[in-house]
């Protein structure tokens, strides 16, 4: 069986668009910015998360943030041309190509069709400008989007069926998610809080992140292998899983088995932690059901915001940065504990050390996946 | 490989049709539940899968694998004109059905699933990705078994869409196709014998010329379309249904240089 290693990666979020930028902005409190958009008759203002000094508003930008992020990847990574001829492109997103759509319906309102329909075209588009010959495949599950993508590219290395493929998680920014979001009631007005007492609701942000799994370890001096995850369905709501934990749970036992790993032996629960009481409570009661000695938990969202099909690949890149610089971040947002949750995330920065990390993804259609993790290097 | 065995197929195609009504009489005879507040995407979804025979006996662990070429654009459309043409507070309703997931989660939510559930595509055939990736699931023991299929729903102003989508067909249609898939089976349609990738059509060919030999040979290759991503499944579960013999070789382009053949051979 191959080893899936993370080769390289590269992510653009509100924190910024390199590593440096990204591990120096998540030491600080994230700053509040806020959106206006349009909400029935009425114009509104949320907080929002939007790619620093970057803006998506069209087919154009859509394209040049995506081939730039790629880009990247690749000059990075040192992919030669026969890796290229062969590299997978697993893609992950909630909005797909809504952002190019939009704005031509915002100033056409009678438009009748929309201009960018179907999703193959935007791995097509990719996999052209870039050489990229093996296979193309597009992941629409909401939030755990890039998350699936994550665990079909590391069963599609572990079985053999690819060598390596670029996994890329995006989300941009656009009306139809925030007046969606607005309409359920769940965006918070004044800031993410994960686990939190006093939580009001989710950020919403943007990101977009690319990931190269390969069997290759990568040229940093710590590895972070992709073990193995599960993908679990629970239909108990089409917008969250139970509280009562029972399928969280079951996915969190089934990465873990799929990983052979033992529960004692995970270090740290990068969770799904949107700040709405719903997920808080179903994340934590399905951990507590595994985890008879809760391991340190931390949230990203409060300092990325939640950015949708994206969160996979950008909150994986985010703390693959932050472990290569020796530290796993704080959790922002975080004041007073719910006592009926009993779940503390990480309250300052810590050490980071040699382990397993569960990644956690839930969202909208009862999706959940849970990645396995490891930190250091391959047995 | 282990074989897999396809123990039962289903198909539904309309010709595009505005209104969700008769799909919903259909699923209410062929389910026996009342469908409310789902979306003619998801409609057209449940509805190809409650033509599959013996739902009542899946396995809870059954994964689902939903593939499609455009999603549930009617939706997005819908949620869009409310939004900037008719200026109108978005319902939570039309937001959710905005989202192409829900087709997976109102299947699994009627059938009682509770394994992978997976909304996946590809540029050029959305049924074959749908299938490659539980193949792969099922090779490594994830899962017994897996219902997987594709779905497609037309817009109007037809033409538009028609333009859009690069579809010249004269009457367009919507719907899907779905395979049931087995590690063990009593009495299954067809094996899968083989599914193996190559970089080029011609290593393709070879290898289907060497594999197959004498036995009756259909080939189904998927075609770059607009319209629905079940194209090639259609014809692959239209050959289940039609033939008693013979072997079917799938071919797909899954990448800019990669293509795959899936071997079946029909049992009659």
């Amino acid at each position: 069986m191959n080893c899936c290693y993370l080769r390289e990666a590269v992510t653009f979020c509100s924190l910024g668009n390199t590593p440096d930028e990204i591990t120096h902005g998540i030491h600080s409190n994230p700053i509040e910015k806020y959106k206006e958009f349009t909400f029935g008759t009425e114009i509104i203002s949320r907080q929002y998360r939007g790619i620093k000094d970057k803006k998506v508003t069209g087919n154009d930008e859509f394209y040049a943030v995506l081939e730039q992020l790629l880009l990247e990847l690749i000059t990075k990574s040192h992919l030669d041309s026969a890796q290229m001829e062969e590299c997978a492109l697993l893609i992950g997103s909630t909005s797909m190509s809504i952002p190019c759509s939009e704005p031509i319906f915002k100033s056409n309102p009678n438009e009748t069709m929309l201009p960018h329909i179907g999703y193959g075209g935007i791995g097509e588009c990719l996999a052209q400008t870039f050489g990229l010959g093996g296979e193309v495949s597009l992941f629409t599950t909401a939030c755990t989007s890039s998350a699936n993508a994550l665990l079909y590219g590391q069963m599609g290395i572990n079985t053999g069926k690819f060598q390596r493929a670029i996994i890329l998680g995006f989300d941009f920014y656009n009306e139809l998610t925030m007046s969606g979001f607005e309409s359920f009631g769940l965006l918070s007005r004044d800031g993410c809080r994960p686990f939190d007492a006093n939580r009001s609701g989710i950020v919403l942000g943007e990101g977009c992140g690319a990931i190269l799994l390969d069997i290759i370890p990568s040229s940093y001096n710590s590895q972070l292998i992709l073990r193995g995850g599960a993908n679990r369905s629970d239909t108990s709501s089409p917008t969250a899983h139970n509280t009562n934990g029972i399928m969280v749970a079951q996915t969190i036992r089934d990465a873990l088995c799929d990983a052979n790993i033992e529960p004692c032996n995970v270090g740290l629960i990068k969770a799904h932690a949107t700040g709405s009481e719903t997920n808080d409570r179903a994340e934590s009661t399905g951990a507590q059901q595994i985890f008879s000695q809760m391991p340190p938990v931390l949230a990203l969202k409060s300092s990325l915001g939640h950015t949708l099909g994206g969160c996979g690949a950008v909150e994986l890149a985010v703390l693959w940065f932050c472990l290569r610089e020796g530290f796993i971040p704080k959790t922002y947002g975080f004041e007073v504990m719910d006592d009926s949750i009993e779940i503390i995330p990480s309250q300052g920065e810590s050490e980071a050390k040699e382990g397993i990390l569960l990644l956690n993804h839930f969202g909208f259609g009862g999706s959940g996946v849970v990645l396995v993790v490891q930190f250091g290097e391959c047995e | 490989m282990k074989p897999l065995y396809i123990e039962a197929v289903s198909l539904l195609l309309q010709e595009v049709s505005e209104s969700s009504l008769e799909l919903k009489k259909e699923l209410e005879h062929t389910s026996g539940q009342k469908f409310r507040r789902v979306n003619h995407f998801v409609l057209l979804a449940l509805a190809g899968v409650f033509r599959l025979p013996n739902l009542s006996t899946i396995d809870s662990q059954c994964s689902l694998y939903v593939g499609t070429a455009n999603g549930c654009v009617r939706d997005v459309i819908k949620m869009l004109e409310q939004m900037y043409r008719d200026t109108l507070l978005p319902m939570p309703f039309t937001f959710m059905g905005t989202s192409t997931s829900m087709a997976g989660f109102h299947i699994a939510q009627t059938l009682g699933l509770s394994g992978s559930n997976l909304t996946v595509s590809n540029p050029y055939g959305a049924f074959e990705q749908a299938l490659s990736m539980a193949y792969t699931e099922m090779e490594s023991g994830k899962s017994a078994s897996a219902l997987v299929g594709c779905v497609d729903e037309g817009v109007f102003p037809l033409d538009e869409f028609k333009k859009i989508t690069h579809n010249d067909d004269e009457v367009v249609l919507e719907g899907g196709c779905w395979v049931k898939l087995v590690l063990e089976c009593a009495n299954p349609l067809a094996v899968i014998i083989a599914r193996e990738s190559f970089k080029t059509l011609v290593e393709v060919e070879d290898y289907c010329e060497k594999y197959v030999l004498n036995e009756p040979l259909t080939v189904i290759r998927n075609a770059k379309s607009g319209y629905v991503g079940a194209s090639s499944g259609i014809d692959y579960v239209r050959a289940l249904q039609e033939q008693r013999s013979g072997m079917i070789a799938l071919i797909s382009q899954t990448g800019l240089m990669s293509f795959s053949v899936t071997l079946t051979r029909i049992l009659g």
